[in-house]
């Protein structure tokens, strides 16, 4: 499985080098941003990143208000986003986290704690990746259960029915097709009695003719 | 704050990051460091110099980072005066602070470049 990509947007070189030496040395694959503007573009664009770091202070965009505009997209893979900041601005990461962060980070970042937070977001995209993947398998199970509801025409004499191409097909081979369910041939004590015992009893009454012979 | 310009506990820290194969990590930052503050400084400097508040608070700021990025402490305190006056929109503190960075600068490089 390829490193699961951290995009890295601070536009102060030396921090971006070290957060990216860190997340490098654990495994992940770095996108470096040197801004709010080229962090957005990344993040919005094909194959984004799941996983950001946004520094909190950056000319142009910055990073709270990039997490709130992120937050305002509808897509059903939203980014795992941390906001790094200084230690003087824990008012700051209350209003971070209210915009839509999922969590923070202060600077200069640790390693080890660096590195533990990334982990928890990368086993959130992970979950979340799992449960996308779950809902479209439900919903195209769901779509051919659905051409099994409505109104279903059916001979009344034979019991075939007639699909939406207006063919006429045998009821065992509709349901196959549209829901995966097999059938095992078997009889009803009703037709028991009503078709397999005079059948049974007339193969009897022949055996028993046959054995008696013709010279008789 | 310390005597020596880099706490040697943060260079430690950034020798630890090194991954076989890969360049050495303490150097390359190191090396971004003494490229990339200098002219970040003079931009301090002008931005004092024309009273711009919020460019000097931010320039300050980002000094600030990558002083404690590489455990230099002295720098550090001395960007937080200027940015801290700034954001209040003391122009004349802010002169009267930069000459400290202008200083704390010099001795981080120059311990850079004794390594």
């Amino acid at each position: 499985m390829p490193a699961m990509e951290v995009l890295v947007a601070d536009d102060e070189p030396v921090s971006r080098r070290v957060v990216t030496a860190m997340l490098t040395k654990a495994g992940y694959a770095v996108v470096p941003a040197g801004d709010g503007q080229e962090a957005w573009a990344l993040l919005t664009g094909d194959a984004a990143p799941p996983i950001a770091l946004l520094d909190w202070m950056m000319p142009g965009i910055d990073g709270p208000e990039l997490v709130g505009r992120l937050r305002a997209r509808e897509t059903p893979t939203p980014p795992y986003l941390i906001l790094l900041t200084t230690r003087d601005a824990v008012a700051d990461v209350v209003a971070g986290l209210r915009a839509g962060a999922n969590d923070y980070v202060t600077k200069p970042a640790y390693e080890d704690e660096l590195v533990a937070r990334v982990n928890v977001g990368a086993r959130v995209v992970e979950l979340q990746r799992a449960l996308t993947e779950r809902v479209r398998h439900l919903e195209e199970a769901l779509a051919s259960v659905r051409t099994l509801q409505g109104l279903l025409p059916i001979c009344a004499y034979c019991k075939a029915i007639r699909d939406d191409k207006n063919y006429w097909q045998r009821v065992e081979t509709y349901f196959h097709e549209h829901s995966g369910v097999q059938f095992s041939h078997s009889y009803c004590p009703n037709c028991y009695e009503r078709h397999v015992k005079p059948e049974l009893d007339a193969l009897e009454g022949a055996r028993d003719a046959a054995r008696r012979g013709p010279g008789r | 704050v310390s005597d020596q310009p880099l706490d040697a506990a943060a260079l430690d820290r950034l020798r630890q990051l090194n991954v076989p194969g890969e360049p050495d990590v303490l150097t390359e930052v190191l090396d971004l460091f003494c490229r990339d503050v200098p002219p970040r400084l003079s931009r301090l400097a002008a931005a004092a110099d024309a009273g711009d508040m919020a460019a000097a608070e931010r320039v300050a700021h980002s000094i600030k980072g990558s002083a404690a990025n590489i455990g230099a402490r002295a720098l550090q305190e001395a960007s937080r005066v200027v940015e801290d006056a700034a954001r209040r929109g003391d122009i004349v503190g802010v002169q009267a602070n930069v000459p400290a960075v202008h200083t704390e600068l010099a001795r981080v490089i120059g311990a850079i470049e004794e390594m």
